[in-house]
């Protein structure tokens, strides 16, 4: 389990994480959510030990990282620059971190399998592309079956295929019970991958919810479409309403499908779609990070 | 601390680099024995053994090797996933120096044995130690290489940018040392550079007794290791 206690870190005069708690539990995946500049890599390399907090706690499994006596066999990470020696191999990295760690090499050959590199084990990494790069990092966070996993930004580079790959895999090390925390961009993907997301800005927590939650707390608005959707949409406007606007179809952001519904039919307008549309979670974020 | 070195020698062994150092002390020392006795005459033992210890470029060679391989854990972002290895960063800086301290007594191996097929045959009969001075030399050329490293690792461990402590080093070293040494003869003997030569037994700089060298060289080497690893307790890797 993670736990981020009041955490705090300043950069001389910028803070860059302020009085930040969270948990992530064991057996599910987080995603660490924020724009550009929140705070979410900060955060993660306190919570490996990499950056001293000014004040409060990041633990793993109950302790800060650097009291447990073999670190990498409690939390595994990506980094979101690789990490990697150009000149080595992708076997080879993995071989000096297993010596570092005291796991036997055929583990080596078990990772590079699991994360489908085995073709490439033996080039260089200074030849491997982003998302090979990605898959190298993946394997050197789950070298030591570590109890939690901190991702930064493991999709980036990888194919459709390679993301649905990923997105299975971490929710079979969730399914073994691991502590999965994720920072992303990707919300369309952090939507079908974590079950819970905790939202940063400038910062700060804005939120921590399951998924589901979030957006079940957000109404979606009403999508019309059709010959007079622009008249809707313009009576609503009108009204004070916020509308989106996508050709034919338009968004009434916050008012009801029953109010909608009553308008056309007063006015006699001609529609050929009225419904509900669900919050999604790149709504949710914005509306939190706006 | 075992896993540690072992994971680090395995380090140096697989990357290109460690082989072109080794080949450029293997190169470099002959070059220049080769160059100083077609250059000057050698008249007197202490002549041949000026030869000879061109070996000690391995010394300079392992020292800028260490500090390339320490900021090269900066460089690649590396350093993330070796500090996450071990629970006490000081025990990194310690397993990297005693890595390049192997790699040194290699380099200095390699680099004597490379000298003296090269000097011997081009000395001729020009005047040469007794067996003990030379083993002597040659004991203090293995040491200086290996003592190198664990400099070249400490001061690595010290700066942040490869190139910037790259290059203050080498002005130190070439340029600050010996400039400082014109002035004052307390650092011909007691310098970096100094005590390197007394080690080594190269007669052209520092006065030491070689035992005395070795105390002192190995005194830096611990400065430097101190340095380092203190500096990498408290930073931040951002």
């Amino acid at each position: 389990m993670i736990v981020v206690d009041h955490l705090t870190r300043h950069f001389r005069k910028v803070t860059a994480v302020e009085d930040l708690s969270f948990e992530a539990a064991a057996g599910r995946v987080t995603a660490l959510l924020g724009p550009n500049g929140a705070g979410k890599s900060t955060t993660l390399r306190c919570l490996l030990g990499l950056i001293r907090p000014t004040s409060g706690r990041a633990l793993l499994d109950g302790r800060p990282v650097a009291e447990h006596p073999e670190p990498s066999r409690i939390v595994g990470a990506v980094w979101e620059r690789g990490g990697f020696h150009p000149g080595r191999s992708g076997r080879d990295h993995l071989r000096v971190l297993a010596a570092a760690t005291r796991v036997d090499e055929p583990r080596v050959d078990e990772v590079l399998a699991l994360v489908g590199l085995e073709a490439a084990a033996g080039r260089r990494v200074g030849g491997y592309s982003l998302g090979m790069r990605q898959r190298l990092g993946l394997a050197s966070a789950l070298l030591a079956d570590p109890a939690v996993l901190v991702l930064d930004e493991p999709a980036n580079g990888l194919d459709p295929q390679g993301v649905r790959w990923l997105r299975s895999l971490l929710r079979e090390q969730a399914a073994a019970g691991k502590a999965v925390l994720v920072s992303s961009h990707g919300l369309a993907e952090v939507a079908l991958t974590a079950d819970d997301v905790v939202v940063m800005r400038d910062g700060r927590l804005v939120a921590q919810a399951p998924v589901a939650e979030l957006t079940s707390s957000l109404a979606g608005g009403v999508e019309v479409a059709g010959p007079d959707a622009s008249r809707v949409a313009a009576y609503f406007q009108a009204r004070g309403h916020h509308v989106e606007r996508a050709g034919e179809r338009v968004t009434v952001l916050d008012a009801s499908a029953r109010d909608i519904g009553r308008a056309i039919g007063e006015e006699g307008w001609v529609v050929d779609e009225l419904r509900a549309r669900e919050a999604t979670l790149e709504d949710a974020f914005v509306a939190l990070v706006s | 601390m075992s896993a540690q070195v072992r994971a680090e020698l395995l380090k140096l062994r697989t990357v290109p680099a460690t082989a072109l150092v080794l080949v450029a002390c293997v190169v470099l020392g002959p070059l220049l024995a080769f160059l100083e006795a077609l250059t000057s005459e050698q008249t007197t033992a202490a002549d041949s053994r000026s030869v000879l210890t061109n070996a000690g470029i391995s010394g300079l060679l392992i020292l800028l090797y260490g500090v390339v391989s320490m900021t090269g854990e900066e460089r690649h972002d590396t350093i993330a996933g070796t500090l996450l290895a071990v629970r006490d960063r000081r025990r990194v800086v310690v397993a990297k120096a005693l890595a390049m301290a192997l790699c040194g007594l290699l380099a200095g191996a390699l680099s004597a044995v490379a000298v003296a097929a090269v000097a011997v045959p081009l000395l001729g009969d020009a005047p040469l130690e007794d067996a003990g001075g030379l083993a002597l030399a040659c004991a203090g050329q293995l040491a200086y290489s290996a003592i190198a490293g664990v400099i070249g690792v400490g001061l690595g461990a010290i700066g942040r940018s490869q190139a910037l402590t790259l290059v203050a080093v080498l002005v130190w070293l070439l340029a600050i040392e010996p400039t400082l040494g014109q002035f004052f003869d307390v650092v011909n003997r007691f310098g970096i550079e100094g005590s390197a030569a007394a080690l080594a037994r190269a007669p052209q700089l520092g006065d030491l007794p070689q035992g005395a060298a070795l105390a002192v060289y190995v005194g830096w080497a611990l400065v430097a290791l101190a340095a380092g690893s203190a500096v990498l307790r408290r930073r931040d890797v951002t």
